[in-house]
């Protein structure tokens, strides 16, 4: 039994199952319900959907970032609610309004970030050049964060959950204030990254960076999962997508 | 659109948000106000009294006096609102975020900006009110106060506002330019807050000292010899242009200096608006123009620290890179032996000559408590701090315990390091013995240590985290109040009682001082177990179970 969990995690690195979250406990209404998906190693996965269609309380959910209703979230095996220590070393997760500790400069950042994911000192040299060479972030790492322009912050917080190469690499709104160059080249280091046999989870309601990159996207809609497309659908291009997408709106968010 | 611009400036500094509000904090600041005022107003009537009677070369002149005190005052109460007036216009003019959005409205810029500087006016005119009506009333009696007197009191307040926003205007801008060179000197400015900080204290033992001499001597002329009379006069003499408003209140050369007063408020108000309009442009420049970055490079990898560390060091960095952080923090706890110094020696004088008693232990625990008390309300934002960046650290791999950990021994350290020197300070001043001083250590310590960590778990409850961009709690929270309250509650029934006891009572019960001391340390302690059984207690449920918008 336990072989086979391992075997499972191995290969299923993200497992959600049923996830229902309500904000307020006396509310009828779920901001996601009934979430169910998996994703496996050198996937990226795109959860699309509107505004407000309950992408960021999934992801929020799968981080541990804000409690679980109901339903199970698995990463490399580790429940987030019985093992959260463990389930949260195996990935991180940048967020949509870069909440980061501003006062710390760019540099004590990425020190903190390799502390709290216990990174060895000999491999924080190679890996903060190389977060360097995908992000740009220039001279302006010595400075403290709270000077930083919001495609700054956003580079900043990148660089940091990279440090520890994690394997699920857990995104929100990604391209959200990021320049059409640096744009692009995030674009290409998930591809890079996922290639790697690493495992990217992204929310996204940009149809084109979708199209682009994703090998998964899971369409959501009024906090339900209203298909989840392959990558062969997905290569069917933009079209499909709009489809799903036009399908999709928050009007009928469900009550119980 | 300057009516309505100016309307909502008014609106947002006078306006009470009832969903928001802080009842406990406001009732505490009203009563704390009141009090104050009450003080003041005490002590200003009966002083003035004093000195009106004061004879110069064997002459009484009391007119002469009464306007030289008015004088002095009116120069403080100046020097408050300038102050004052530079902190509104820096904010209302350079911080205010409400800017960027009225920018890009169809309003003018120079609409924007009057209205911005007319609500500082508004500001300033309540708040010489607030310090002016007060005063007077307090010098009426010296004052022989007469209907010229009431009128002179009711026109000063429109005027004064005029003049204060004039000297603000001309010095917001230096003052704004030196924060911006001090915004990334982290450490000069620490020592700087620190040496004023320092100097406020010495001035404030010095009119300790003074009132001290005043209830145990009756003599005003101890502290008011000939060399401060001269200062006073001479004072008095320049002092333009407080004095001239000084002179009003007497009635003296009431026609020639009411119209010499206004032409030169209104010129004031003019020349404030003026210059204000003049700079403002040129400031907002320097603030856009790019700033260098600072010198580092990631070719250099930090050293692996443990987790603990890690957020050890995250704390540390912004506590220490945000100025009123940093404030509370080093500041306070640094001044806080001196405080206990200063207020000792005053204090016990004022027992042993008063009542005849000596009860320097249960003063200094007094002492000790009361400021401690109000140095540890610095972990009643121990959550909130970290902004909304807390919940990011809730999907990071770091145990519950852990982060909270971190943030208690951090308060704990300042507190049991300032504690501790206050207690040496007792001794070496031979204030206490040694006995003594480890008791004083020893509950003060018990009482800082569960006031960290019922702040902390009472922050953990409700969290104010800040709306602003660098996520700074500006505004007191509701615990921030709480805290101060219950601090210096707990610091009167354990300190004050102990003194109670060994004033008024070591007489009749022998033995009643030794069993308060022990009632003190043993009740102290189990205050402390309390507190932390209420920050740690289903800590990791409630850890993890916070949530943005949940109820």
């Amino acid at each position: 039994m336990k072989k086979d969990v391992a075997a499972q995690a191995e290969t299923k690195l993200l497992s959600v199952e049923g996830l229902c979250k309500k904000y307020k406990r006396t509310s009828s209404v779920y901001a996601a319900k009934n979430i169910t998906f998996s994703a496996e190693r050198g996937e990226v996965v795109g959860l699309l959907g509107a505004n407000g269609a309950g992408k960021t309380t999934t992801l929020k959910c799968i981080t541990g970032m804000i409690p679980i209703t109901q339903g199970e979230v698995c990463v490399s095996g580790y429940s987030i609610k019985r093992e959260p220590v463990k389930a949260k070393s195996e990935f991180s997760f940048v967020t949509d309004n870069h909440s980061v500790f501003l006062k710390m400069t760019g540099k004590q950042y990425l020190d903190f970030m390799c502390d709290v994911y216990k990174v060895p000192t000999e491999c924080r040299k190679e890996r903060y050049l190389k977060a360097e060479e995908n992000f740009r972030l220039g001279g302006a790492v010595g400075d403290v964060i709270s000077g930083y322009s919001h495609g700054m912050r956003q580079k900043i917080c990148m660089m940091g959950s990279l440090m520890h190469e994690p394997k699920l690499w857990i995104l929100d709104e990604p391209m959200l204030g990021l320049d059409p160059e640096t744009q692009q080249s995030v674009m290409s280091f998930i591809k890079e990254y996922a290639a790697s046999g690493h495992t990217v989870l992204f929310s996204t309601h940009n149809l084109y960076v979708a199209s682009e990159i994703c090998t998964k996207a899971v369409i959501i809609s009024s906090g339900r999962i209203s298909k989840i497309l392959d990558s062969e659908e997905i290569r069917l291009g933009g079209r499909r997508l709009m489809e799903y997408w036009y399908h999709s709106d928050n009007s009928d968010r469900e009550e119980i | 659109m300057y009516g309505v611009l100016l309307k909502k400036s008014i609106r947002e500094r006078f306006s009470f948000d009832k969903k928001r509000a802080d009842v406990s904090g406001a009732l505490l600041s009203l009563l704390l106000t009141a009090a104050l005022l009450f003080a003041a107003v005490t002590v200003i009537s009966n002083l003035s009294v004093l000195y009106a009677d004061i004879e110069m070369d064997g002459i009484a002149d009391r007119d002469a006096r009464v306007t030289e005190l008015l004088s002095f005052i009116y120069a403080v109460i100046f020097v408050i609102g300038v102050g004052d007036g530079i902190k509104n216009i820096n904010f209302a003019l350079f911080e205010n975020e409400d800017r960027k959005i009225l920018m890009t409205l169809p309003v003018k810029s120079s609409t924007i900006f009057y209205s911005k500087l007319t609500s500082v006016y508004v500001r300033q005119l309540f708040a010489v009110a607030v310090m002016l009506i007060p005063v007077n009333i307090a010098m009426a009696n010296a004052a022989e106060a007469d209907a010229v007197y009431i009128g002179m009191t009711i026109l000063a307040i429109p005027l004064f506002p005029g003049l204060t926003l004039l000297a603000s205007s001309i010095l917001c801008f230096p003052v704004y330019i030196l924060k911006r060179m001090l915004k990334s000197k982290y450490l000069i400015s620490l020592i700087l807050a620190t040496a004023v900080l320092a100097l406020l204290f010495y001035g404030y033992k010095y009119i300790l000292e003074f009132i001290r001499e005043l209830f145990t001597t009756g003599n005003i002329r101890f502290f008011f010899d000939d060399d401060v009379m001269n200062f006073m006069i001479a004072f008095n003499k320049y002092a333009y242009p407080v004095n001239l408003i000084a002179k009003l209140m007497i009635g003296a050369e009431l026609t020639k200096n009411i119209l010499i007063l206004c032409a030169v408020t209104v010129a004031a108000f003019a020349a404030g608006f003026g210059v204000v309009a003049l700079l403002y442009n040129k400031v907002q420049l320097m603030r856009a123009s790019s700033s260098k970055h600072a010198s580092s490079s990631l070719k250099r990898a930090g050293r692996r620290k443990s987790v603990f560390s890690g957020l050890f060091a995250k704390e540390f960095f912004q506590i220490y890179r945000t100025p009123s952080y940093a404030f509370q923090y080093f500041s306070v706890a640094v001044i806080m032996p001196l405080m206990v110094y200063f207020c000792m020696g005053i204090g016990e004088d004022l027992l042993k000559q008063l009542i005849m008693a000596d009860a320097s232990a249960e003063l200094g625990l007094f002492l000790v408590l009361t400021f401690g008390a109000l140095t540890n309300t610095f972990s009643a934002t121990n959550i909130s701090r970290d902004g909304y960046a807390f919940y990011t650290l809730k999907a990071m791999p770091v145990k519950p315990s852990m982060i909270i950990n971190v943030k208690v021994l951090f308060s704990a350290m300042i507190a049991v390091l300032s504690i501790l020197i206050s207690a040496v300070v007792l001794v070496v001043a031979e204030f206490v013995t040694v006995g003594e001083a480890t008791y004083i250590f020893f509950v003060a310590l018990f009482m800082a240590l569960a006031q960290i960590a019922f702040a902390t778990g009472k922050d953990l409850r409700h969290p104010s985290f800040s709306a602003e961009e660098d996520n700074e709690v500006r505004e007191s929270t509701q615990t921030v109040s709480q805290i101060i309250i219950l601090g210096l509650l707990t610091g009167l029934i354990l300190g004050g009682g102990s003194l109670f006891v060994s004033v008024f009572l070591s007489g009749v019960t022998p033995a009643a001082e030794s069993y308060v001391k022990a009632g003190s340390l043993v009740l102290s302690a189990i205050i402390a177990a309390l507190s932390f059984v209420y920050l740690y207690k289903g800590l990791p449920e409630r850890l993890y179970n916070m949530s943005e918008g949940e109820n």
